[in-house]
């Protein structure tokens, strides 16, 4: 019976001391963040939050914002929602009704935030900056409050076809993550501009985002003698993939869409089995290509992170950055106010990324901003950058705008 | 008697003045959730607890009860108020489908039989990409339409529409455990082969528990979407399923009020622990080994040796008087 | 049709694997009646210790896999001593409990300590040998021998044994057992090393074939006790063609059906053959 009061009485005290909670204070300005910190999009969500936290250091360390003549540092908020869409929409809700936060940053899986810009799209007082997560349909739903750095897939998958089929293969393989939207909608663009050039697609397979024995997709796609393989998908999955293409000798080219940093891969592979694979992917933090402030921040994040940024988490860095220039410009705090001087206003000169600008301003009417596409190389243990993919943005934006419409 | 009957009604009138309170929508969130968990603990309760089996499969239940009542209503057109019912059929449908193979076998491998449906199902709903929108689901679900100018897309009435199918469930719960059919569950779970011998039919009294289990889980799961408006199949993993049986375990296996705590504890215990989210369910983990090793009867047991000490100690003090 | 006998080659392979994990939970499930949930938890969490090991001081494909089967055998008696054996005469729904929360606690640990990335087991063993249109690769040929040794090894050893007897015995009838003199603890100790040695190879080859990440015990468990109940329990040869047919049959799925259903397979293969042979292809020990 002891044993039982004692238990009972510990349960409790548990509970009570675990049940804390924070008030913010005065003078901070709260930011949200919703990102997959565990669990497998991890891998795209971790580093971008710390990209964010990074920008957030950065920042506060600088004197922080002024607004209508009061001092104010950010401070951070963030929930990990496991890639799992119900969990982004709690995560959001809590932002939103606990915690009073207006602005809500992060995003670097689809499902999660295009479930939450449903949630928030056109709410009232809620500012929504998303970042990795690529799906198209994030921009083309029409809501006022969401904006996103990263160019959708579709907008890299045409400039890459097109890039493929000028490196003179005529049969390609395709083995990738295409039941996954983002994946999906860059193939789609792909296969079109591809083809189009001339291009004959002989085989298409796929994996999912935890599959790591790709034998089988692979044997059959080699029985057709394809000259090159391209692979769009995760980095780890897409990891495996090339292992065991080298374990499977092939010969061809291997063209992928990854977007992992060195250390991803070489979990996996030698630096040897690496060499040559291209990747195709937007201009994120690629680093040779890379402006001296996106250089600085690969440099200031390495400092304090021990490892290199994933491409894309910069996207989540500059979002940050975009966030504070608002407020400075618009002098407010109020989410109104931000959405009009964000909808107006130019790339902030600490963004990392060089961004093409539409009539002049960094985010389209759809609130997608556009940077350049580039092939990369693998070379010596890191990706170089090859050559720019020729893209036009405006008429992308104008896809989009049609898009929307529907 | 009399006293538990006052304390119930108490319970029931302050159930249904929660939304005037101002916790904040957050947390009226959370008690809605913990409802339709509580829909969901008691399906499982009827084939865990009465019966004796533990089932692996309830979230499977939840998922088809979800989809079922999703896929209706969006895109049928069928009104809500029709699907719902329907979802509760087909999930019906599908635990005689599942339950016929499973119930040939019996305790731990009854349950991984039962885990491998859930599954199969899972596995299904995450790859018919066309059918059920895989891994990024079906958004847009409708809200149930209005009826008598009651707007149902708005949290707080759909709170009572919860509410009430709760408290029809626990209801159907106690008419049946009181009934035949309940009387011959439970005999099942204590002996099987005293059951066979005093003429009750294994097999059509087994279905039937698992077959309630089933329609219980998809009501929860019909309610569950027309709730958040959106479905993917994150929440029908077989982890979700071992969170229900947890749920009816730390309640009270084979009591009413067992789901009922459960369900509560499941929800808001992980809110408390957000301090410590690395370790939160190490902890929760370490708790559960514990509970197993000193508390193996679950809350509601804990909570009615309480109650008898209590008891005791005034029947003591009074005597002492005397 | 000459991709056939490298989906074959591929299937064993896959299948080999499955064996190694099925083989060590049918011991521990068959003997003890323990649903140990925890199994592939064990697996997963002895195979990053390897990992640790080699990539901290280079060591070698073999040397990985020992430490791995070490390490797994040690956490396995550990765990039977302080977790299992204090409910092992309490209704069996608590060992059930156990097991589950068993495996929470190692998959989280897991998950704190190690990160939620994944991890390969980096080898310099990177030779591919070709036999005509088929391919092996250096790595996969060794997950095949170690199969091999360990399951024959394990077959001499419980049938011939001294010791080997005893666990037969307490599998028919513990009490009996413990009649005749035979020393019941120890012997579930013994079963969970052995259980558990067999989980570290398989840990070992996961990581060196694949990756390992925290969340993959709960996947492999479940797989494991498909191909367990497949076979039918308590059978060496039901749990070893059970495995095959699991590997063989999910590679010849994705070839010609989709990589999406590729998890299906052994779930719906073996609900097909409980709905015609409820104790599994080779059960015989009703269920």
């Amino acid at each position: 019976m002891k044993k039982i009061k004692i238990m009972y009485a510990l349960l409790v005290a548990g509970l009570l001391i675990l049940a804390g909670c924070s008030s913010g204070d005065s003078n901070e300005i709260l930011v949200g963040e919703v990102d997959p910190l565990t669990d497998s999009a991890a891998v795209y969500g971790a580093p971008q939050s710390d990209a964010l936290k990074l920008a957030i250091e950065e920042i506060n360390d600088a004197g922080g914002v002024t607004v209508d003549g009061e001092d104010y540092t950010f401070k951070l908020i963030d929930y990990d929602d496991k890639g799992d869409p119900n969990e982004a929409v709690s995560a959001t809700q809590k932002l939103i009704d606990r915690d009073g936060v207006k602005y809500i940053l992060g995003w670097a899986v689809s499902a999660s935030a295009m479930a939450a810009a449903d949630e928030l799209g056109n709410k009232d007082d809620v500012l929504m900056l998303v970042g990795n997560a690529g799906a198209q349909s994030i921009v083309t739903q029409g809501y006022d409050n969401v904006f996103r750095t990263r160019p959708p897939a579709g907008y890299t998958g045409g400039p890459a076809g097109e890039f493929v089929a000028d490196q003179g293969v005529k049969k390609l393989a395709v083995l990738g993550q295409l039941e996954d939207a983002i994946y999906a909608e860059y193939y789609e663009h792909f296969k079109e501009s591809f083809e189009a050039n001339g291009g004959e697609i002989v085989g298409e397979e796929s994996f999912q985002l935890s599959e790591r024995d790709m034998y089988t997709q692979l044997n059959k796609l080699m029985s057709k003698n394809p000259d090159a393989i391209f692979v769009p998908g995760s980095v780890e999955p897409a990891a495996f993939t090339f292992k065991q293409l080298r374990e499977l000798s092939f010969d061809g080219d291997i063209y992928g869409f990854t977007g992992g940093t060195p250390e991803q891969f070489s979990e996996v592979l030698d630096d040897e089995q690496m060499n040559g694979i291209y990747d195709l992917r937007p201009l994120e933090t690629t680093y040779a290509a890379m402006s001296d402030v996106g250089k600085d921040y690969v440099e200031n994040f390495k400092e304090k992170y021990d490892v290199n940024p994933v491409p894309s988490a910069v996207n989540a860095y500059d979002q940050m950055y975009v966030l504070k220039t608002a407020i400075e410009n618009a002098d407010s705090l109020e989410v109104d106010d931000l959405i009009k001087e964000i909808n107006e206003m130019e790339p902030p000169k600490e963004a990392a990324l060089t961004y093409i600008t539409i009539d002049g301003k960094m985010y389209d009417p759809n609130g997608q901003a556009f940077t350049t596409n580039v092939a990369m190389q693998w070379e010596d243990g890191d990706w170089k950058f090859l050559e720019e993919m020729e893209t036009d943005a405006e008429e992308y934006s104008k896809f989009l705008t049609e898009e929307s419409k529907k | 008697m009399n006293k538990k009957r006052i304390i119930l009604t108490l319970i029931i009138l302050f159930s249904f003045v929660i939304p005037f309170l101002d916790i904040g929508s957050y947390n009226l969130h959370l008690v809605s959730y913990s409802l339709i968990w509580v829909i969901l603990a008691q399906g499982l309760n009827v084939i865990q607890g009465f019966t004796g089996y533990v089932s692996i499969a309830q979230a499977g239940f939840f998922g088809i009860g979800a989809y079922s009542s999703a896929i209706l209503s969006l895109n049928l057109g069928i009104s809500v108020w029709l699907t719902i019912p329907l979802a509760i059929v087909i999930s019906g449908i599908f635990g005689i489908l599942i339950g016929y193979p499973a119930l040939r076998t019996q305790g731990h491998y009854f349950a991984i039989v039962t885990m491998s449906f859930t599954m199969i199902i899972w596995v299904f709903m995450m790859s018919s990409v066309k059918f059920t929108g895989g891994e990024e689901g079906i958004p847009n679900i409708p809200s149930p339409s209005s009826v008598f100018g009651i707007d149902f897309s708005l949290k707080e009435n759909y709170y009572y529409l919860i509410l009430i199918s709760v408290l029809i469930t626990i209801l159907f719960i106690y008419r049946l455990m009181q009934s035949r059919v309940g009387r011959a569950f439970i005999t099942i779970r204590e002996n099987e082969q005293l059951a066979q011998a005093v003429g009750i039919s294994l097999l059509k009294y087994k279905m039937l528990s698992f077959t309630i289990s089933a329609m219980l889980g998809g009501f929860a799961g019909a309610l569950y979407v027309h709730y958040t408006h959106f479905v993917n199949p994150t929440p029908f993993t077989v982890d979700y399923s071992l969170n229900a049986i947890l749920a009816v375990i730390l309640g009270g296996s084979g009591t009413i009020i067992g789901p009922i705590i459960g369900a509560f504890i499941m929800i808001f215990l992980p809110e408390y622990l957000r301090i410590a989210e690395e370790y939160r369910l190490i902890i929760y983990a370490v708790m559960l080994i514990l509970i197993v090793f000193y508390m193996p009867k679950g809350i509601t047991n804990l909570i009615k040796i309480a109650y008898n000490k209590v008891l005791s100690k005034v029947a003591r003090k009074s005597e002492t008087k005397k | 049709m000459d991709i056939f006998f490298q989906l074959l080659l591929n299937g064993v392979v896959i299948g080999s694997y499955y064996i190694l994990i099925a083989l060590g939970l049918s011991i521990i499930f068959g003997v003890l009646d323990i649903p140990h949930f925890a199994h592939g938890s064990v697996a997963m969490f002895s195979g990053y210790i390897a990992y640790i090991v080699v990539s901290s001081y280079n060591a070698n494909i073999f040397v990985a896999i020992i430490i791995s089967i070490i390490f797994a055998t040690i956490i396995g008696v550990i765990l039977e001593i302080v977790a299992y054996r204090p409910v092992a005469n309490a209704p069996p729904i608590n060992s059930f409990i156990i097991a589950l929360a068993l495996m929470m606690v190692i998959d989280n640990v897991a998950t704190v300590i190690f990160g939620s990335n994944q991890v390969s087991i980096k080898s310099s063993s990177n030779q591919v040998f070709n036999f005509g249109s088929v391919t092996l690769s250096e790595q996969r040929l060794y997950l095949l021998l170690t199969t091999f040794i360990l399951v024959t090894g394990l077959y001499i050893f419980m049938k011939y044994s001294k010791t080997g007897k005893a666990i037969r015995a307490v599998s028919q009838n513990k009490e009996a057992a413990q009649i005749v003199g035979i020393n019941t603890n120890r012997i579930s100790s013994i079963v969970f090393g052995l259980g558990s040695a067999m989980a570290g190879a398989a840990g070992a080859f996961m990581g060196i074939l694949f990756a390992l990440y925290p969340a993959m015990g709960g996947h492999t468990v479940m797989k494991g006790f498909a191909v367990l109940i497949l076979g039918g329990l308590g059978s060496f040869p039901g749990t070893i063609i059970g495995g095959l047919l699991i590997g063989i049959t999910e590679n010849f799925g994705v070839a010609l059906l989709s990589s999406s259903y590729k998890d299906l397979f052994a779930f719906v293969i073996l609900i097909i053959v409980l709905v015609f042979k409820p104790s599994g292809l080779f059960g015989n020990r009703g269920l």
